[in-house]
């Protein structure tokens, strides 16, 4: 596990990796793409522990924080979407660079998993294959979520939430973290179905929760036209945005096992 | 400001990161840890926020992961948590020493970082400064009734007679189970940290401020149970000469995790101006660890 710094001087970024144990001639490349905001905390342990399992099995693997995320350069305010996808492929550069391999697999959960998709349309060389934890596919529904998960943990972290904190909407702000302007009228402009087209050319597994709201559609408009889409539900109480890690787990086993599984799995 | 990602301490196995400022270096060194389970980022990024702008005001600082905590491997020693915690802060202070010349330091902790920050400063008296957001609290009888009292008012004439029937319907159950005693000290928002005793924690906190160490002791409004009131400090420790020199804050607009953007932008200021009046011995003597 080597943690560094990377990117350009007025764009640093942060990353670990974690170098391929054992014989490192059957490896390949693993590129982890963070979630959002307080979601990016609440897994942070989760990718450590997925990175090391990757490792052991023979993977370089690379996690990373976004610009304005984390331990990386810039404000909360800084980040956006257009900036993050070009943040994934410098870490794609970075990634290659150290582990000489040609190609990597990019691995996303959440806004990280639709980063991916939204990367993957500009990278030489592209991915080898996608892995997708329940994606963000309409950014302004997102929007609506990240106000409500909000106002549920001020709830839960004030004993008695202050009068002026109570019945007012948060523009500015989700969950602790600035939300910039420009973050926002893109999130709010984010429709991943309408941006995957170029899925089909790309391996890719979907995972996400039995019945989540258009993420059978999705796999399945995408799936007429690929080859390679694999959907897989996973039934699991992990709640992305808690800052209580008393009542669900930190390190779900089984999505570790099935995230893994995959990246095994895909071509 | 420059930010430096560096590995530390033994086998280099600890994982942090430097924040020098790029005016003049003040004399003393801060170090920011996890609070409970979150990496050295802090709580909705707060370490990284707070270390830009103790920067900015010319401090540097280490922000980094306990042993197996973040991006930090485990220790191999098996020693208890506290005692491998109170090696890894003094492990982090050497980091930040040798980087920036320093020798003096304030360990600036939420939840159980401040517990750490705590138990090191009466090992390390390198240690000049703790600031400390939801350290240990001790309920006085007020509390208890404040409790009760901000609980009816909280849910209004209806809901509070609905709750009292509740707790009455309760009683007899609690009787039997001989839980109608005091409450012990500390609860469930201390996720699990054990708690000194009153007088334990007194002379722990005596001996720091005969040393000189500058304590800022701040109560968010997420300890209902625990601390809820202006004073509560003084009501327990006011008795001891030592206690007036202790800086003691109820903020209940802030909360334990400071979540709004304005609550972790008060939290900044108060560190940073809490900082600046920190003292550093002008002697610049070797510092010497107890043994």
């Amino acid at each position: 596990m080597q943690p560094f710094r990377f990117g350009p001087p007025a764009r640093q970024l942060y990353g670990v990796y974690h170098a391929a144990l054992g014989d490192a001639t059957r490896a390949s490349a693993v590129l982890l793409l963070n979630p959002y905001g307080q979601e990016a905390v609440r897994t942070q342990r989760m990718y450590r522990v997925l990175a090391d399992r990757l490792a052991r099995k023979g993977h370089h693997v690379l996690r990373f924080d976004y610009y304005g995320t984390g331990d990386a350069a810039g404000s909360d305010e800084e980040g956006d979407l257009e900036g993050w996808s070009q943040d994934v492929l410098a870490a794609q550069h970075e990634l290659l660079r150290r582990s000489k391999c040609t190609r990597t697999l990019w691995l996303g959960a959440r806004l990280g998993a639709s980063l991916a998709v939204l990367a993957s349309r500009s990278a030489s060389p592209p991915p080898r294959g996608l892995v997708l934890w329940e994606p963000v596919l309409s950014g302004e529904q997102y929007l609506r979520e990240l106000a409500s998960s909000h106002v549920r943990a001020l709830s839960e972290s004030y004993s008695i939430v202050p009068p002026h904190l109570r019945d007012r909407s948060f523009p500015g702000e989700a969950l602790g973290f600035a939300i910039g302007g420009s973050l926002r009228q893109q999130l709010r402009e984010l429709d991943l179905p309408r941006q995957s087209a170029h899925l089909r050319d790309l391996p890719f597994a979907l995972i996400d929760r039995p019945r989540a709201t258009g993420a059978s559609e999705y796999a399945a408009s995408l799936a007429a036209e690929a080859h390679k889409a694999t959907h897989i539900p996973l039934e699991h109480d992990f709640d992305w945005t808690s800052e209580e890690a008393l009542n669900t787990a930190l390190v779900p086993h089984e999505a570790v096992h099935l995230l893994a599984t995959q990246v095994e799995c895909l071509p | 400001m420059n930010e430096i990602a560096v590995t530390f301490g033994p086998d280099r196995r600890l994982s942090g990161t430097l924040t020098v400022p790029d005016t003049e270096m003040r004399p003393l060194g801060i170090v920011l840890l996890n609070a409970g389970v979150i990496h050295r980022i802090g709580p909705h990024r707060l370490n990284v926020k707070m270390a830009r702008r103790l920067s900015e005001a010319g401090f540097a600082s280490l922000r980094f992961d306990l042993s197996g905590q973040g991006d930090s491997r485990a220790a191999d020693a098996g020693l208890p948590y506290r005692e491998q915690s109170i090696l890894d802060l003094q492990a982090a202070m050497d980091q930040l020493g040798q980087s920036c010349g320093l020798r003096h330091f304030a360990v600036v902790g939420i939840c159980s970082g401040a517990d750490h920050g705590l138990a090191c400063a009466l090992q390390d008296d390198r240690i000049q400064g703790l600031w400390m957001l939801d350290g240990y609290a001790y309920p006085t009888w007020k509390t208890q009734a404040l409790l009760y009292w901000k609980s009816l008012a909280r849910r209004g004439p209806l809901g509070s007679v609905g709750w009292l029937v509740a707790k009455a319907w309760t009683l007899p159950a609690l009787a039997a189970q001989g839980l109608l005693r005091r409450r012990p000290q500390g609860d469930a928002i201390s996720y699990g940290r054990p708690v000194p005793t009153v007088e334990e924690f007194s002379s722990q906190l005596e001996a720091l401020v005969a040393r000189g160490v500058r304590i800022c002791m701040t109560y968010s409004g997420s300890l209902l149970n625990t601390y809820n009131y202006q004073g509560q400090f003084m009501d327990v420790f006011g008795r001891h000469p030592w206690a007036a020199r202790i800086e003691c804050h109820y903020t209940p607009h802030l909360d334990h995790t400071l979540t709004p953007l304005a609550a972790q932008e008060e939290a900044c200021h108060r560190v940073v101006h809490w900082a600046t009046q920190v003292g550093v011995p002008t002697t610049q003597v070797q510092s010497r660890r107890a043994a």
